[in-house]
This record gives C-alpha cells, sequence and structure tokens, in this order.
C-alpha cells in the first residue's frame, strides 16, 4: 500500500506557488496546522507549532528531500501529482487524480477538493517575507 | 545576419561521476511536469545547468544553486535556427554558451550563463561528469 505523503505534496504544491521574496510559510488551515517552513541557506527549515523540528526540506525536479538526523529521504511527486498547462496558460493541478482548486490572495493559497481528495479540508498557506 | 558559428555538444563523460550524474538529473517529463519543475526548483533558487530533450519530447534537468549575482537563459528542445538566434542574443548580452545537448530529431537544448560565473558553472558541470559545450566561430 503506497502511504500518500501529504505533507510533502503541501511543500511541493507551496512552493510552487509562493510569491517571489517568500522567507516563512506556514499551514494556516487543514492538514498539520500551524506547521512552519522557513527559508536558510541550506533549505527550509521546518517546525510544528509546538516547536518540534522537523527537518530541512530542498527538492529538485519533482523530488522533495527531507534531511533529518536519521537520514535523508526522497519522495518522488511524480507519483502523486500531475500538472496540465491549458491554451490559457493557466496550470491544473491533479493530486491522486482529482483536480485542486487553487485560489489565492497576496499573502494567502487555498488548496481544495471534492469528497475523497487529500485537500476535501481545504489546507490554506499563509506567506510572509522578512 | 545569420551566424556561422560551429556548436560542439557537451558530452557524458563515463568514469567516477557518472554516478553522481545519474543520481542528479530529474526525471524524464513531459512538457507540463517539467515546467512545474523548473518553477519548484527556481523557487528554491535553483536553475538549469544542463538539459536535454528525448525524440518523444520529454525533458530532464540537472540543476544547480546559481552564484550570487549570476544570470542564466535555459531553452530546451529548440529547432537549429531558433537556438542560433537565441545563441547571438545572449552573446550580445555578454552570456557565454554552457552547456548544449542536441537530440536524434535535431533538437537543440541549450543554456547560457554570465560570462563572469562560466568558469563556477564549468567546475559545476565537470563535478558531473558534463563538458561544457564549445563555439567555434
Amino acid at each position: 500500500m503506497i502511504t500518500t505523503p501529504i505533507l510533502h505534496i503541501i511543500f511541493y504544491l507551496a512552493v510552487l506557488f509562493m510569491p517571489a521574496g517568500t522567507t516563512k510559510f506556514t499551514i494556516s488551515s487543514g492538514f498539520e496546522s500551524g506547521m512552519t517552513w522557513v527559508h536558510q541557506t541550506d533549505g527550509w527549515h521546518a517546525a510544528t507549532q509546538a516547536g518540534r523540528d522537523s527537518g530541512i526540506w530542498t527538492g529538485s525536479g519533482l523530488s522533495v528531500f527531507v534531511k533529518k538526523s536519521s537520514g535523508t529521504s526522497e519522495t518522488d511527486m511524480s507519483r502523486f501529482l500531475a500538472v496540465d498547462t491549458g491554451a490559457d496558460q493557466v496550470r491544473q493541478v491533479s493530486v491522486g487524480g482529482r483536480p485542486v482548486g487553487i485560489s489565492s490572495t497576496k499573502s494567502t493559497i487555498t488548496f481544495s477538493q471534492e469528497t475523497g481528495g487529500i485537500f476535501a479540508k481545504p489546507v490554506i498557506i499563509t506567506y510572509s517575507a522578512d | 545576419m545569420k551566424s556561422s558559428a560551429t556548436y560542439i555538444p557537451s558530452k557524458l563523460l563515463p568514469g567516477e561521476t557518472e554516478l553522481l550524474r545519474q543520481h542528479s538529473f530529474t526525471r524524464w517529463m513531459s512538457r507540463d511536469l517539467a515546467q512545474a519543475a523548473v518553477d519548484f526548483c527556481r523557487n528554491l533558487r535553483l536553475f538549469t545547468a544542463y538539459s536535454e530533450t528525448s525524440p518523444d519530447n520529454l525533458t530532464r534537468y540537472l540543476f544547480w544553486q546559481l552564484p550570487q549575482g549570476a544570470s542564466v537563459e535555459v531553452r530546451s528542445g529548440r529547432p537549429k535556427d531558433k537556438f542560433e538566434d537565441f545563441d547571438r542574443a545572449n552573446r550580445n548580452t555578454n552570456r557565454r554558451l554552457l552547456s548544449l545537448h542536441v537530440n536524434e530529431g535535431g533538437f537543440y537544448s541549450a543554456v547560457w550563463i554570465s560570462s563572469e560565473h562560466f568558469e563556477t558553472a564549468k567546475a559545476f558541470l565537470l563535478a558531473h561528469g558534463i563538458t561544457t559545450a564549445e563555439v567555434r566561430i
């Protein structure tokens, strides 16, 4: 059985749609609320709302890497994520075969899906810059 | 005026760098996925050092962290005449051709970098067993 790496998918999409100059982003609602990533020279340092270290997150291509004291893991997003760019240049993202609704403001982005999708309960990311 | 330059593509060297190179390449990706991957990496401050396009129009990349102040241009899967136009334009803005792949269908994938950062990029490519492209004018 393949477990869907929801946090990795959120990280990938949050970075993909990240506004220029972002140095910090937080899951402000939805899955793992309060998880925050802060940019440092060696990657994005993640921590839970309670302040627990959740590793250094980086990526390349379609992979997300998480470095912890126990070692580095790689997760291939191509197994979970599909992207289509229409003739109108609007990017449509699907996760688990279901389209993801994406809406944004200047400092937030919301991912949502129909019932059965991992974003059935919408996830809101809040971006900030120093 | 058309260029009369001869282009020597990058070579993938056999040997001890091969393992690192294979591990560092992205997977082969469709155009849509490749564009998402490039955008994702750009937001992580990673840029293309080398790219290849397959005859069935899939692309793979080698990404790296650009030196401070460097600028790059990346064009993948372009016909020769378009590539030559890009090369002229980049030379005019003081960028040098860093890497070049030409596939069996004659489509060019190229990366140009600001001249002052060429040697740093060259060292990165060589560490991955990839030679820089050569231009003979």
